[in-house]
This record gives C-alpha cells, sequence and structure tokens, in this order.
C-alpha cells in the first residue's frame, strides 16, 4: 500500500516548486530601523489536481507566501517554479556564484599563462606556438565567463519574468506568414469563406434580398475574425511569460475590499481578459458569462455592482475573476474567514467542485483546521516565517508531532459539548520553552514518508520512538 | 427552578427607521437568563441577534426604535428607562465586550487610563453619596419625563408606519392618526397630571440629601484636620528638636530619618482622607493593576503606560474585558469577541472568559455565529433567525437533538475534523425585514418547509421542559423527517466516541484505585 502510494508521489506532476524563498520587510527609520523576516527560507511543492493547505496563525507569513508566489511582492530570495519554469529567481546568490566563478577563471588564467611565460623563458615553446596557446586560454577564458554572465542575466530577467517580451518572437513576428499556426487560421477561414462564395455563385438570388446580406456580411466578419486571431497569436507569441503567469490565479480573503465599487461585475470579470490581449467584445461576453455560470451566478449579474451582491456571491464574484483567465493554479487567500457561517459552506463546496470538474490545483490559506482536513490533500503548518511540519493531511491529522501543531489541533472548537467539557485548557506554544535549539539548530526532516518536521537530532529520534510506539 | 432570575426579555421587538420603511430587526423575542448561566445566541449575520443586546443595552442606534415588549432587570423595565438612570446600569451592572478589539479602543490614549477613567469620572464619593439619598424620587420624576417622551415618540412611529403603509387607504389613515392622538394626549395629560407632585418630592429629597452630605463632609474634614494637627504638632516638635544639634552627631540623623517618616504618614493620610471624598489616582491604579492581573495581562505595571497599538489583538480584548470589569457588573454581554481573533487566541481569550464567571459568578450572555465556540461556552442556546427565536434549549439538547431545519443547517454547514461528506449549504439569503414574511421565515431556503410554512408563521413546539423549536414539522400532523444525514452521523460518532471516553475514564479510576489500594497493602 505505501509502496503504491510512493510510486504514485513520484508520478505526480509537480506544478509549483518553492525554495527557499524568503521575503523581508524594512521597517522604521534611523534608530528604530529592523528588518520583519515575514517569510524565511521556505520551500515545498504542490502537485497537480491537489488541494494544498498552509495552516498558522495571523501574523505567521501564510499571506506573504501566497502574494510572494504569485509576485504581488519583490521577494527577497529564493526561487519559484511554475509548471517548470522559473518565475522567480534569487539574483543575490546568482551574483554570489558569479563573483566566485570569475575569481576561480582569473586564478586559473594567470596559472596557465605563468605557466606558458616560464616555458617560453625556458625556450621549450616557439613564439608562435606561445602566441597560439595564449589566444586559446583567453577564448576558453572568455567563453566560461560570457557562459556564468548569461546565467546571472537570467536570474536577473527572471526576477520581472511576467512583463518580459520574448525577443526572438518579436524579431520572428515579421515573417509570421512562415508559421504553421498562421497557415492553420488562414487556411480555415479560406475554407469557410470559400463554402460561403460558393452558396453564392450557386444560389439563384435577388441582388437585394436579405439572404444575400446576411452571406456577405458573414464573409466580412470571417475576415475580421482572421485578422483578430492573427493579432492574437502575435500577442501569444511575444507574451509567453505572460501567457504563464495567468495560469496562476489568486482569491482574496476580503470580498468587499478586493472588488472595484465602481466597476461592474462585467467589468471586474472581464479585466484579466483585457490585460491578457483578448479584444473580441463578443468573446469576453462570452467568457465571462461562462465563468458566471461555473460559480452559480446568472449572466443577468454581469450588469450590477458589486455593492448589489450578498457576502457569498461577492465571494463568486472574485473566484469567477480568477476563474475567467482559465488557470491551472488558484491561490485561495482565506476565501471564507471573512464569511457568515451559511455561506462558507457554498464556497467550499464550489472550490471543491472546481478541483474535480476542472482539475484546477488550489493552495488553500487558512487558519482554520477543521475546514482544511475536510478540503486538503497536503498541509503544512506554518509558524512565523518557518514551515513547522509539512506533508500528507492523514499523517499530520493522526501523528501531529510538532508542538505547535499540537496546540493548533488543541484549539480547535469542535459543535460536540462534551468534547468540549473534555478538552482542557489550550496550551499556548512557546519555542523557548519547548525547544532546546543551543547545541544544534533545526531543520526540517522526513520522519516518515510524505512527512517532514522541523526539529534537530534529538527531537528527532524522540518523533520516530513516538510514531513507533503508536 | 430556585435559581435566581436576573434578566428576563418579554416579546421584545425592535425596528428601525429607513426611508423606505421599518426594518424589523427583532420580531417578538423572549428568553430569560438565570445567576450564572451563560446563554448563547447563534444566528447568521443579519439575524437580529446584536440588535436585541443592544437593546438591553439601551444603544441602539439612533433610527432604532423598540417596538414593544420588556426587558426586565432588577424589578426595573430597561424600555423604560430616562437616559440618566440608565447610566446607572450600563457599565456598572451591564458589562459589555465588543468584536473588534482594535476599534473599541482609543488609539492615542493609554491603556492604563482608559482603564481607570471609568472609575475616576464616576470616583466623586460625596456626589454619589448624596444621589443615593435622593436616587429614588429623582428617577421617579425623571422616568415620568422619559414616559412623556416615548409617548411621543410612539405616535410619531405609528404615523410613520401608516404613511409607509401602501395597503391603507387615505381616509382611513386620517381617522386612525386622530384616533391616535386622541389616545396620546389623554396619556400625556395623566402623565403630566403627575408630574408637580413627583417633582416636589424629588426636590424636597435633594434638599434633605444635599444637608444630610454636607453635615457628613464636615464631619470627615473635622476629623482630617484634627489628624493633621496632630501629626503636624509632631513635625513641630521634632524640628525643634533638630535646632540645637550639629549634622555630625548620631541623634541627628536618626531624627531627620524619624521626621521623613511623619512626612510620609501624612501624605499617606491625606490620600487616604481623599479617598473618602472621591477616587484617587492612586486608587484607581491600584484597581487596574489587579484587574489587569485578573485578565491575565504580564507585567501590568509596565502595560499600564503602553497604548493600544502596542497590544497584540488577543491582549488587546484582555484590555477590553478589563475595562469592562472595572465596574463589577454582574450581566456580561460578550458581542461575538472572538470572531476577530485566531483561533489558538480565541482559546485562551475563552477561558479567560470561563475564569471570570466562576470567579465573579457572572451571567453571560454570548452572541456568536460559530457553533464549536457555542459548544464550549454555553449553558443554554438560542438560534435566531430573521429577527426570531426559532429554537432554544440546553446545550446537548441543540447540539444531538436539534429540531428545526435552520438548526440542522447551521450544523451541517461547518465541517468538523472527520467530516468527509459534501457539506449542506443554505441556499439562498435571509429575507428582507422591510417586508418580513409572512410565513416561517425559513421557509424559502428551507428544503423540508411545508405548505403551511409559507402562509402561518409556526408556534413554539414544547419539546422537553427547556427544549422549544418553532416549526411545523413537530405538529403531531406533520409528516416526520429525520434530522439530515450529516448531523444524525456526526452526533452518532460523537456519542460513541463520547461513552469510548467515559469507559476509558472509569478504566483509568479502577487503575488508580487499584494502584492506591495496592499501595496501602504494601
Amino acid at each position: 500500500m505505501n509502496q503504491n502510494k510512493e510510486d504514485m508521489n513520484e508520478n505526480r506532476e509537480e506544478i509549483l516548486k518553492v525554495s527557499g524563498l524568503k521575503q523581508y520587510f524594512r521597517l522604521g527609520s534611523g534608530k528604530s530601523k529592523m528588518v520583519n523576516k515575514a517569510v524565511d527560507d521556505i520551500s515545498f511543492s504542490i502537485y497537480k489536481g491537489e488541494v494544498f493547505s498552509l495552516v498558522g496563525e495571523s501574523g505567521c507569513g501564510k499571506t506573504t507566501t501566497g502574494r510572494s508566489i504569485i509576485k504581488l511582492y519583490q521577494s527577497t530570495g529564493g526561487e519559484v517554479y511554475f509548471h517548470g519554469t522559473r518565475i522567480f529567481s534569487d539574483v543575490a546568490k546568482e551574483k554570489e556564484i558569479f563573483k566566485e566563478k570569475k575569481t576561480k577563471l582569473d586564478d586559473q588564467k594567470k596559472l596557465e599563462t605563468d605557466q606558458l611565460q616560464e616555458r617560453l623563458t625556458a625556450g621549450r615553446v616557439t613564439k608562435e606556438d606561445f602566441s597560439e596557446k595564449v589566444r586559446e586560454i583567453n577564448d576558453k577564458y572568455n567563453q566560461e565567463l560570457s557562459e556564468a554572465h548569461d546565467i546571472l542575466k537570467s536570474a536577473k530577467r527572471d526576477r520581472r519574468f511576467e512583463s518580459i517580451i520574448d525577443e526572438k518572437a518579436l524579431k520572428a513576428r515579421n515573417q509570421i506568414q512562415s508559421f504553421p499556426e498562421y497557415q492553420e487560421i488562414v487556411q480555415k477561414y479560406k475554407e469557410l469563406n470559400n463554402d460561403l462564395k460558393a452558396e453564392i455563385a450557386k444560389g439563384k438570388m435577388l441582388a437585394d434580398s436579405a439572404e444575400l446580406k446576411k452571406l456577405q456580411k458573414e464573409i466580412k466578419l470571417n475576415e475580421i475574425r482572421q485578422k483578430q486571431d492573427i493579432s492574437k497569436l502575435k500577442y501569444n507569441m511575444i507574451n509567453k511569460n505572460r501567457l504563464l503567469m495567468r495560469k496562476m490565479q489568486m482569491i482574496f480573503q476580503d470580498p468587499i475590499a478586493s472588488l472595484n465599487p465602481r466597476m461592474t461585475v462585467k467589468e471586474i470579470i472581464a479585466e484579466g481578459l483585457r490585460i491578457n490581449g483578448v479584444k473580441n467584445e463578443k468573446e469576453i461576453d462570452e467568457r465571462v458569462n461562462e465563468a458566471l455560470k461555473t460559480v452559480g451566478l446568472v449572466p443577468e449579474h454581469a450588469s450590477r455592482y458589486p455593492h448589489e451582491f450578498s457576502g457569498g456571491q461577492r465571494q463568486r464574484i472574485g473566484i469567477a475573476r480568477a476563474l475567467v483567465v482559465e488557470p491551472t493554479f488558484i491561490i485561495a487567500d482565506e476565501p471564507i474567514s471573512a464569511l457568515d457561517v451559511s455561506i462558507r459552506a457554498q464556497v467550499i463546496n464550489l472550490l471543491n467542485d472546481l478541483r474535480e470538474t476542472k482539475g484546477i490545483t488550489i493552495m488553500f490559506i487558512a487558519h482554520d483546521l477543521s475546514v482544511v482536513k475536510y478540503f486538503s490533500d497536503r498541509l503544512a503548518v506554518m509558524y512565523y516565517g518557518h514551515l513547522v511540519e509539512i506533508g500528507d493531511k492523514n499523517r499530520i491529522f493522526d501523528n501531529p508531532l510538532h508542538p505547535y501543531t499540537l496546540s493548533l489541533m488543541a484549539s480547535i472548537p469542535l459543535p460536540d459539548p462534551e468534547y468540549e467539557k473534555r478538552r482542557g485548557r489550550t496550551v499556548r506554544y512557546n519555542p523557548a520553552k519547548q525547544h532546546d535549539y543551543s547545541k544544534e539548530a533545526p531543520s526540517l526532516r522526513e520522519i516518515e514518508p510524505d512527512h517532514f518536521v522541523l526539529c534537530n537530532t534529538e527531537e528527532f529520534n524522540r518523533y520516530q520512538e513516538q510514531l513507533k510506539n503508536k | 427552578m430556585s435559581r435566581e432570575k436576573i434578566l428576563e426579555v418579554n416579546n421584545l421587538c425592535v425596528s428601525f427607521k429607513t426611508p423606505n420603511g421599518l426594518v424589523r430587526a427583532v420580531r417578538d423575542v423572549s428568553f430569560d437568563l438565570y445567576k450564572g448561566e451563560t446563554l448563547a445566541i447563534v444566528g447568521e449575520s443579519g439575524s437580529g441577534k446584536s440588535v436585541t443586546n443592544r437593546a438591553i443595552m439601551g444603544i441602539l442606534a439612533r433610527n432604532g426604535i423598540i417596538d414593544g415588549g420588556e426587558i426586565l432587570y432588577s424589578n426595573q423595565d430597561l424600555t423604560k428607562l430616562s437616559e440618566e438612570n440608565f447610566h446607572l446600569i450600563r457599565g456598572n451592572k451591564i458589562g459589555m465586550i465588543f468584536q473588534d478589539p482594535l476599534s473599541s479602543l482609543n488609539p492615542i490614549m493609554r491603556i492604563g487610563k482608559q482603564i481607570t477613567e471609568a472609575m475616576l469620572v464616576n470616583g466623586d464619593r460625596v456626589k454619589n453619596r448624596q444621589h443615593d439619598l435622593y436616587h429614588k424620587e429623582y428617577h421617579d420624576y425623571l422616568n415620568m419625563i422619559a414616559r412623556i417622551k416615548l409617548a411621543d415618540n410612539e405616535l410619531k412611529n405609528r404615523i410613520f408606519e401608516l404613511n409607509t403603509n401602501k395597503e391603507i387607504e387615505k381616509p382611513e389613515k386620517k381617522t386612525k392618526i386622530s384616533e391616535y392622538k386622541a389616545k396620546h394626549t389623554k396619556v400625556v395629560h395623566e402623565f403630566k397630571a403627575l408630574l408637580p407632585d413627583l417633582k416636589a418630592k424629588y426636590l424636597d429629597s435633594k434638599h434633605k440629601a444635599v444637608a444630610q452630605t454636607k453635615q457628613e463632609t464636615a464631619v470627615l474634614l473635622a476629623d482630617k484636620k484634627e489628624a493633621f494637627a496632630k501629626l503636624k504638632l509632631e513635625l513641630i516638635s521634632k524640628r525643634n528638636e533638630l535646632k540645637g544639634l550639629s549634622r555630625s552627631e548620631e541623634r541627628y540623623t536618626k531624627i531627620v530619618d524619624e521626621i521623613n517618616q511623619i512626612k510620609e504618614k501624612i501624605a499617606n493620610n491625606s490620600e487616604e482622607y481623599t479617598r473618602k471624598f472621591k477616587v484617587t489616582r492612586r486608587e484607581a491604579y491600584e484597581k487596574a493593576i489587579s484587574i489587569m492581573k485578573e485578565v491575565g495581562i504580564p507585567e501590568p505595571e509596565k502595560r499600564f503606560t503602553q497604548y493600544p497599538f502596542q497590544f497584540s489583538g488577543g491582549m488587546r480584548q484582555r484590555i477590553v474585558i478589563a475595562i469592562a470589569l472595572t465596574a463589577n457588573p454582574e450581566l456580561l454581554i460578550c458581542d461575538e469577541p472572538t470572531t476577530a481573533l485566531d483561533v489558538t487566541i480565541q482559546g485562551q481569550i475563552l477561558n479567560l472568559i470561563q475564569d471570570i464567571k466562576k470567579e465573579r459568578d457572572l451571567s453571560v450572555i454570548f452572541i456568536t455565529h460559530d457553533l464549536g465556540v457555542v459548544a464550549n461556552m454555553a449553558d443554554r442556546v438560542a438560534v435566531m433567525y430573521a429577527g426570531k427565536i426559532v429554537e432554544y434549549g440546553s446545550l446537548n439538547e441543540i447540539f444531538y437533538e436539534p429540531k428545526h431545519p435552520y438548526t440542522w443547517a447551521l450544523l451541517s454547514s461547518v465541517p468538523d475534523l472527520d467530516t468527509k461528506d459534501k457539506l449542506l449549504s443554505i441556499p439562498g439569503t435571509p429575507p428582507d425585514m422591510l417586508f418580513p414574511p409572512k410565513g416561517d421565515a425559513f421557509a424559502d431556503r428551507n428544503q423540508f418547509a411545508l405548505k403551511i410554512d409559507f402562509y402561518e408563521e409556526p408556534p413554539f413546539f414544547k419539546i422537553s421542559d427547556t427544549h422549544y423549536a418553532a416549526t411545523w414539522l413537530l405538529h403531531p400532523d406533520a409528516p416526520k423527517i429525520p434530522m439530515p444525514k450529516i448531523i444524525q452521523d456526526r452526533v452518532d460518532r460523537f456519542k460513541a466516541e463520547h461513552i469510548e471516553n467515559v469507559a476509558q475514564d472509569k478504566l483509568d479510576l479502577k487503575k488508580n484505585s487499584s494502584k492506591k489500594n495496592e499501595g496501602e497493602n504494601v
């Protein structure tokens, strides 16, 4: 059974990979200057089709993590890979690597030239050979250095990933006729129009008849559609990065604050499409209506303003806005904590449906563990910028090991009076008292398959004892 | 039951005046609160649970009116009290904790000042004593004035209600209005006839009270003078002793010490005497520190001078509770005190409220929409929907044998740790209370609604002595509909766990006792 599961894990497609993400905020000025390490070196992966939850109390940096991943913040360090492409890079780290490499190359070059010089003075090589060799060394040095520099350059580029235009594609735009996609579009509309023209030629319609006019109009429309499709193709070729980034969307906590009160629902939902280069009004209408239907609203709602909706409906608008650009990955930042009890179930059910029908991967940021257990496949527990426990949902809920996870779990109130009577006092997690990290600093270690806990060696042994005794 | 009833709400109705008509926020709500118990009021937002409690506190918004019903507290009807009279109850007898701790504290005022403020403002003891002496007559007089005002307001509201009602014809309206006016003038006339007599009584007792307090203060001042004169004499004699001595002598330093002691004594004495006249700053400080300790704020002396922004959310809520506690209330209203807080901190605050409740024997009204919190805190539960209580009962009755479909819906819309089925969400939105529905307000959203639900309001059906629910499903002729499966499963699971736990407890007990026995034998 376990074996099977592990095999499955290996086969899972990694949709998002975060490694060493850091987000520091600089605060104050003068004497009170300080750095707030909101997220400090966290790493995790999210696999396709799963719901990954990030849990912790407020102020632990879970929202900041979500916002850094979707690049609402310019992160301090770390790398983020989305669909295998690096969308955020650690420039400072790359710079250091480049510097190291450069000094190494410099030293090597100097050593080699010195050796040559010696051999020349000793008369073991001719002058021509010498200059030849020197050139070789220089070429090699330049090539290696430029390679290293390219890596640094690409890291710098990836920092502002989404706004970068594909320059190669930009050059190729002029020869767009040679692309097969272009040919396809042209062919498609040519066939359509040919059919229509044949019909006109075949039929014996009067010169002014409505039928004829309709056909002629259709031909003209097809021409316009072809133009639009080609401009879309051009846009997609150039803005590859943006296309990738729009596969990641976010749902915000407060449905009142996150919707512009002066825009109609249609404008709110269509904004993302417009930014992403969709210009055809008809297409926009269609897609907006479809998004509204998926979240359980009706197209008539599109012309209303946000204040005319209830809290749950507003949150649905927020979800529709995320869905309209067809994302594969959604970051849901506490989508239900600002909602009323009766509406929470609606939103959870909706998100669950989306995952099942559209295969959307969800990163669910929350502090309510009962919802997290109901809804997610894997979870990570966060405490003041660090991940303290991460892994499969059932493993963590069956064997919570880190004291902070334990204190979180003990504090969930359940709708069961007997349980509440039995439940003792909630013990507050106090890192200074519950850990002794003076000898050895903690790190994330794998206690059992797909279950990692932040601990040092001594704690690691203790936790494993605990697991065995269970 | 022999328990003492502390608060009784009977058929309370509250409406809000809006340009479109009257919004009926609370419709015919009745409940009792006994001493030392916690009553939880549950419902989604807009169900009128906060409005009910604001009416009890007398802090309704300006357009809010109490249409009918009464709130009985210590033999007084709070709906008919004058504002001055209410001052003596609000805060002093009934304390309140609000939802958002940040917005209920003043951001530019030190915490210590905020806690001691009420104590210092209400701290004039002479005046308070005077008030106590003529309090009854004074408030009889004021309440009569308030009743005249209330009668005026009621007339206005009635006319407003008539004017916004589109179903009634104009001539009919006119006759009705004149009817109301006649009734009003009659009532007001009666009241006004009583006024002069009341005023004379009040003034008389006030004169007496002033004279009495004057006498008392004179006695106190004389006492003070005497005591001080004695101390001062002592001081002068010591100073005279000093004159003949040089500084190097041992006796000199001894006498200086003694003088300092006397000076300190004088300062202390003067403080003690001022305490008899009013609450001094030091007294307020001492009390504030002890209350801050009681609500679990570490280093209260240091925290005393800090500002609200220097506190975390949980600590802020503790401060709010401390402020509510300074006046020794006997009834505490908690309006969603943990909704703005985190799970872990929520647990701490709930524990704190429970501790305080036990220590001070408080009665608590706890408003929330989190059923987990209710299960933790409450003794009895009232479920509210669309301005009405739809079900009330003891804690176990509500959670293990809920009868009203709305309670079912509330319970099934939250997952617990073992929920695996799809959650049952409540479709639709609460009704517009401008036009309260004719029948059961929940009928539109209720999948179990019967035909009768749409045109006739269900009365309360008795299930047990403490458990009542307003739903037609309990009528003997109604079809028997069982609880939704998701709740039934959950209840079964909880019960099984409970039995297991009890068995485990017994085992543990046995083990312990057998161990003890062994120990004794050895």
